[in-house]
């Protein structure tokens, strides 16, 4: 069976990687510029580019911010990729404070790298930009939601400066590790998902997660 | 986690491969190449135009786009960046980084105009070094042929500065000699540079990949000819890399 996908486009950066991955999944992609076209959404999939504070306000701008907002609300299916899944959180201190959807409570800081940190953990640069093996947390099972296709140990494609904390245990469902900084690879509370990873970057295991999201939904 | 990136040179349509970035040979169509390293997990793909120029640029772009639609890993684009428009063509084709050289080197501001629109991540210092002796060299241009007069480590330096989010090194020097990587090079940037340092020019063997990555601040090295060539391939080559003990993904 098909997955209906619209994909939000609030005209920064490429989602066509995006869109093309998801294609490649099985999934049949409408892009979304305009809030009516959010409110008629099933699954909508939200791929941040660039900092938290100018994806907010292009969202704003353009109306989506409210739509996607009420979206959620209802209950309705979201995948939020890089700074689509920070901007689930209360607050990001990228460049200052900034206001998230407060879907996921919990906070969005600047990852400090190895060198600069007291405690000798963290990536060696910032920021990271490299394939990372995500692992299973022991507070969740991943042979239901999102990751039924993957296993502990698969390699994702990262590329950040800024690390998420859930506030709630539970919802954080991945994590990936830094030189033993264990940062949160991706975040579930229920038809809310996001990924730090960039799935449509990611290969054959991409493919896998993309797959599982559809399942999870449909 | 080390990479392997395949470097992707095309003169009008057709890959082709330089020694000392001069006396290029056909190698053919580059696209079957981009998905063969792609299915045999390859980590990334570097796509250079060699020629540079601003004329057919629609063949380049379909080429980029039709290789993104199929390869689902990042995709860097290079050769004949100019200006944002430039950058934003490519990143509209289907490119998650542009490298830019020549431009950048005439006018440094446009690093920081692309890392402010497009953000830091997306842009990629191409620097093509050449040795002057004595633990010295020069930033080159115009696919190695011309000397900006400018140290390659200060000019490094002030692209980090500026935003660049990444920085390709070829080596003019030994570029498809198979000669080694330019390790005294190598090691002078990675004492320095903040960012992620990609290493190319002059892979012979996977002994030199071993000793290059085992550098902590070396984060990927760029192969060409090796793979173009099929004097080995990205399985045998990641499987050499790892049962050396450099930590790369499966």
């Amino acid at each position: 069976m098909t997955t209906n996908i619209t994909l939000i486009n609030c005209g920064i950066g490429n989602i066509k990687s995006v869109e093309w991955a998801l294609r490649a999944a099985g999934a049949d992609v409408v892009r979304a510029t305009l809030p009516q076209q959010v409110r008629d959404a099933g699954i909508i999939i939200f791929p941040g580019v660039g900092s938290f504070e100018g994806v907010t306000s292009r969202l704003h701008e353009n109306g989506l911010y409210q739509a996607i907002l009420d979206h959620i609300a209802k209950g309705n299916p979201y995948l939020g990729i890089c700074v689509g899944m920070q901007i689930l959180f209360d607050f990001s201190f990228e460049f200052g404070t900034h206001k998230g959807f407060g879907t996921v409570p919990g906070v969005v800081e600047l990852m400090e790298k190895r060198s600069s940190s007291s405690t000798n953990i963290g990536p060696d640069k910032v920021p990271f930009v490299n394939w990372s093996p995500i692992l299973q947390p022991d507070t969740n099972d991943w042979s239901q939601g999102p990751f039924r296709h993957c296993s502990s140990g698969d390699h994702f494609y990262f590329v950040h400066s800024m690390k998420s904390k859930p506030d709630i245990a539970d919802h954080n469902v991945a994590v990936t590790d830094y030189n033993g900084l264990h940062v949160c690879a991706a975040v579930r509370n229920n038809n809310v998902i996001g990924t730090q990873f960039h799935p449509e970057k990611s290969a054959q295991n991409g493919n896998n997660f993309f797959r599982g999201f559809f399942e999870t939904f449909s | 986690m080390k990479r392997v990136i395949a470097r992707i040179d095309v003169k009008n349509d057709q890959l082709i491969k330089t020694v000392q970035l001069e006396g290029l040979r056909v190698v053919g169509e580059p696209r079957p190449r981009m998905l063969q390293y792609y299915e045999q997990g390859i980590d990334e793909l570097i796509y250079m135009d060699i020629v540079a120029s601003l004329y057919g640029r629609n063949s380049l772009f379909e080429l980029i786009s039709s290789a993104a639609q199929s390869c689902f890993i990042p995709l860097t684009v290079g050769g004949g960046i100019r200006s944002i428009d430039d950058a934003s063509q490519a990143l509209d084709a289907g490119a998650d980084k542009v490298a830019v050289n020549t431009a950048a080197l005439q006018q440094p501001k446009l690093i920081s105009e692309l890392a402010k629109i497009f953000g830091s991540q997306a842009v990629v210092l191409s620097l093509e070094a050449k040795s002057l002796g004595q633990n010295k060299w020069h930033a080159y241009y115009d696919n190695g042929r011309e000397d900006s007069g400018r140290d390659a480590i200060d000019w490094l330096k002030q692209a980090c500065d500026l935003g660049a989010g990444e920085v390709l090194v070829t080596s003019v020097d030994r570029e498809g000699t198979r000669k080694g990587f330019d390790n005294d090079l190598m090691a002078a940037i990675s004492e320095v540079c903040p960012i992620p340092v990609i290493c190319s020019g002059g892979y012979g063997q996977v002994e030199h990949a071993v000793d290059v990555l085992s550098m902590p601040g070396i984060d990927a090295i760029a192969v060409a000819d090796c793979l173009h060539f099929e004097r080995t391939d990205v399985v045998s080559l990641k499987n050499h890399l790892s049962a050396s003990g450099i930590e790369i993904r499966p």
